[in-house]
């Protein structure tokens, strides 16, 4: 039950993880997080990001930890190991609903890029079953094809960051100046409101089986929590510099916002085809999503992982329907992140004293042994 | 049910009789049929042929010559004495007819227990020839014939190698296809070749008409759009890829060789890539994969930026754009669908006339109706540009399958782009490079460099390197050795001036 039997041929390289971790914490989120850090940390944002990323790289230790301790399986198998069934069944259904919720949100904020952005008048149901049919034709191709796209989009969206070289001319230093003036408490707020944008990396939890080379599996995650970090950290400095005072604080997606400055000599605008290429920035998540989600129902109910997938899919067809103002997006999006806090980062770390327990307590075995 | 006879009891037999019953029973009195008496000291002989199967020269010079030389009459000193390697001796009707049917003459002497069968087939082949559907400018020209024996011949030429090994498959019932698979032994796959003779093994079909039909049977996803296996007419581009550890299939009756299992890219690449110098290599790989780009997007983002996102276009442009529209009553969607539509008759047309009557196709289909299309205010001139340059772009994809697949994946893209704008344009792309990933050629993944990521094999792929430098081969074949040659020892570089 817990061990599970993954045949070499669905395993993928530890590298890849580098990746799709990256894309899994990148997506609707790094539009919007400059203004909503800036509106708590103010000028010292940066402080706030620091202490996120340290928090970030610790949890992460701590799962790489827990999952070493127990080869071979998902969250799912290690919660059945210890706790028993039905635990183990819970947690997981609760992490299956938490990442629904997190996949329709980030639909949800994908069509309301474009319906602001580009077609006012567009009815929602199109983007949905658009992006739906993609993610249905992806996720069927299993674990690896649901990866190797995440990195194929990946290559497809990291050039726009080069793009940040004309809002770069266009800094100016004092936006920066004075440093130091926030309180420590609205750090801290600034700290927890990075948290939200760099979650994602649940995925780990229920990736780890699929990976060929364990040993590197801590060294690539890290580096792509250290690969997010500077993403967003870059991003945010570049706002904060380049808007005047006051600015920041109406944009509600400043890194789109931004990008209205570029423009090529065939090619004025280039916000339009950046909201647009913003589909293959989601995708990744989406897809990753849609693949923990019907993965890990299938450990906990036993069905076919098609038919969950299915489900899926139209649920968040219907679902869609109810989100069609502002107000319930903001809410479902904030109310995704604190879950979010308490599932992502405090989880691990209730794990781990089990953990250390187990891996003494084995140790102590293997000592009795010799 | 009239091919029953009665086993090894029809001989020994009349010759009369055995020529009336050959004709009558097994050919059904087909007039091609023709015999020959011929008497030598009491005996007589019979010889027996398709006219048009056996080499008749052959017949009259070397069997017939030496059965009128020879002083003793009987079955065991013809076979010694006629100089064809491939004789056998029949009992039966039936056998005698099927060897026949194979370009065999049939020699009987009266009063004999079996018949003798030789089998001098004549074969129409031509001389291998320049290659006419993949044009090279630099480099050997030669192209396989449709002849397998000189296929073979031309690729042992070029591998001169006891590694190279060659296994017989016969596919089709009704009409049984010669089908070979070619590989090095010391380099290919071992799993590839399993899979691949599994594959043709497995393979239950009436017949085989090309190889092309054949790339269709054994395909791993023949719903796809693009090719997976590389089909190509240049015996040095199919020793290439064997050298580089994949799989060649060669089948009878048919002038291009099959390779396989072949990435997305390698359709991109020609052999010229490897003759000229490097960096003009790489130049021209890179150009094509430029090309295909262009040739997709150029024509959707016209549609979906003069739809939607006017605001994109510069002001200069624009101002002669919207000139350039303003007697064309069409939505764009529909100015680009017309247009694309005539290129592709205008290809289709030149394709189906005679060489002559092409080149002026293309005078009236380009010239005369193109400048005509615009004077008459059904399409901008700016269109006519960019479909010209998307056409002239598929056009430098060296697989005729693969730049065909880009012409044609055009079409949808025009239509959600001219539905959803750059919405629908990123939905189609994130959709093609789904299906991409999705691919597989011989269970060997299709979409390689890019993933699964191997960045060692961009140089193989996508770029090139010089040869002092790639001495691996392509990584994703999996070759059982990976190295071409031990690298080159470093020189110690010494200082200007020494």
């Amino acid at each position: 039950m817990a061990q599970l039997q993954i045949p070499l041929d669905k395993k993928i390289k530890a590298v890849y993880l580098l990746i799709v971790l990256h894309t899994m914490q990148i997506g609707v989120g790094i539009a919007g997080y400059p203004r909503l850090v800036y509106l708590e940390a103010g000028r010292d944002s940066w402080i706030s990001i620091i202490i996120a990323a340290i928090v970030l790289h610790l949890t992460i230790a701590c799962i790489v930890f827990i999952l070493n301790t127990n080869k071979d399986t998902d969250l799912h198998g290690i919660l059945t190991n210890w706790f028993g069934s039905f635990i183990g069944k819970s947690i997981t259904v609760v992490f299956i609903v938490y990442f629904f919720f997190m996949f329709l949100s980030v639909m949800i904020n994908y069509i309301e890029f474009v319906q602001v952005f580009i077609f006012p008048q567009m009815s929602p149901w199109f983007i949905t079953a658009a992006l739906l049919t993609l993610v249905l034709y992806a996720v069927i191709g299993g674990v690896r094809i649901a990866v190797g796209t995440s990195i194929v989009f990946f290559f497809g969206a990291i050039w726009m960051v080069g793009l940040l070289y004309k809002p770069i001319t266009l800094i100016d230093i004092d936006g920066y100046l004075p440093m130091f003036e926030s309180e420590p408490r609205a750090i801290l707020e600034g700290a927890k409101v990075t948290s939200f944008t760099i979650l994602g990396f649940e995925l780990l939890w229920f990736l780890y089986p699929y990976i060929h080379d364990k040993s590197k599996v801590n060294r690539f995650s890290q580096l792509a929590m250290a690969f997010t970090i500077a993403m967003i950290f870059t991003v945010t400095m570049v706002s904060i510099g380049f808007f005047s005072r006051g600015q920041l604080e109406g944009k509600i997606w400043p890194a789109l916002s931004m990008m209205k400055v570029i423009s090529f000599p065939m090619f004025e605008r280039f916000d339009i085809l950046a909201v647009a290429l913003w589909m293959i920035i989601i995708l990744p998540n989406m897809i990753l999503l849609a693949w923990m989600i019907s993965i890990s129902a299938k450990r906990v109910f036993g069905w076919k992982q098609k038919y969950f997938l299915y489900l899926l899919v139209l649920i968040a067809f219907i679902c869609q329907y109810q989100f069609d103002n502002r107000y319930y997006v903001n809410m479902l999006t904030d109310y995704v992140g604190q879950v979010g806090l308490y599932l992502g980062f405090l989880f691990p770390f209730l794990l781990l004293p089990f953990a250390i327990f187990k891996r003494v307590k084995g140790k102590n075995k293997a000592d009795a042994k010799n | 049910m009239k091919r029953r006879f009665k086993k090894s009891s029809y001989f020994p037999c009349k010759l009369e009789q055995l020529e009336q019953d050959l004709k009558d029973q097994y050919f059904h009195a087909s007039p091609d049929l023709a015999s020959k008496i011929i008497h030598h000291d009491g005996k007589r002989c019979i010889i027996v042929f398709i006219d048009y199967l056996v080499d008749k020269n052959y017949l009259y010079n070397q069997v017939i010559g030496e059965i009128q030389h020879t002083p003793k009459w009987d079955h065991k000193t013809f076979k010694d004495t006629i100089p064809v390697s491939d004789s056998k001796q029949h009992t039966e009707l039936n056998a005698i007819g099927d060897e026949l049917l194979e370009g065999a003459a049939c020699v009987y002497v009266e009063g004999e227990q079996n018949c003798l069968t030789f089998l001098i087939p004549r074969v129409e082949k031509r001389q291998p020839d320049r290659a006419e559907t993949e044009s090279l400018i630099f480099g050997p020209k030669v192209s396989f014939t449709e002849s397998l024996d000189t296929n073979l011949n031309l690729i042992h030429k070029r591998m001169d190698t006891s590694s190279l090994k060659v296994e017989k498959f016969v596919i089709g019932n009704t009409v049984p296809t010669e089908v070979r698979m070619v590989y090095l032994e010391d380099l290919a796959n071992e799993d590839n070749v399993q899979e691949l003779r599994g594959r043709l093994s497995v393979l239950n079909v009436d017949d085989v008409l090309d190889s092309s039909t054949l790339t269709q049977l054994i395909e791993d996803n023949s719903y796809s759009i693009f090719p997976q296996f590389l089909t190509t007419e240049l015996p040095d581009r199919f020793c290439y890829s064997l050298k580089e550890g994949r799989l060649g299939i060669l089948v009878d009756k048919s002038g291009s060789g099959i390779v396989t299992p072949s990435s997305f890219f390698s359709f991109f690449q020609t052999t010229e890539d490897n003759y000229t110098r490097w960096n003009m290599g790489a130049f021209t790989r890179l150009l094509r994969i430029i090309a295909m780009v262009i040739s997709i997007t150029l024509t959707p983002t016209y549609v979906a930026a003069l739809t939607y996102h006017y605001e994109i276009i510069p002001d200069a442009l624009l101002v002669s754009l919207g000139h350039s529209r303003t007697r064309v009553p069409f939505p764009p969607l529909l100015e680009a669908l017309i247009l694309e539509f005539l290129i592709e008759l205008i290809r289709e047309a030149g394709a189906r006339l005679p060489t002559k009557v092409g080149q002026t196709m293309g005078i009236v289909g380009g010239i005369v109706i193109g400048q005509a299309v615009v004077q008459a205010g059904f399409t901008s001139n700016i269109l006519i540009i960019i479909v010209a340059l998307s056409a002239l772009a598929s056009f430098t994809t060296p697989s005729y399958l693969m730049g065909s697949a880009i012409r044609i994946i055009r079409f949808p893209l025009m239509i959600f782009a001219g539905l959803w704008g750059f919405v629908g344009l990123v939905f189609s792309f994130a959709f093609i490079a789904i299906h991409l990933v999705k691919q597989r050629s011989l269970n060997r993944p299709y979409f390689v460099p890019v993933y699964p990521f191997q960045p060692r094999d961009i140089d193989n792929s996508i770029f090139r390197l010089p040869f002092l430098h790639s001495n691996k081969r392509a990584y994703s074949n999996k070759p059982k050795r990976i190295q071409r040659f031990p690298k080159p020892k470093k020189q110690k570089k010494s200082d200007i001036d020494e």
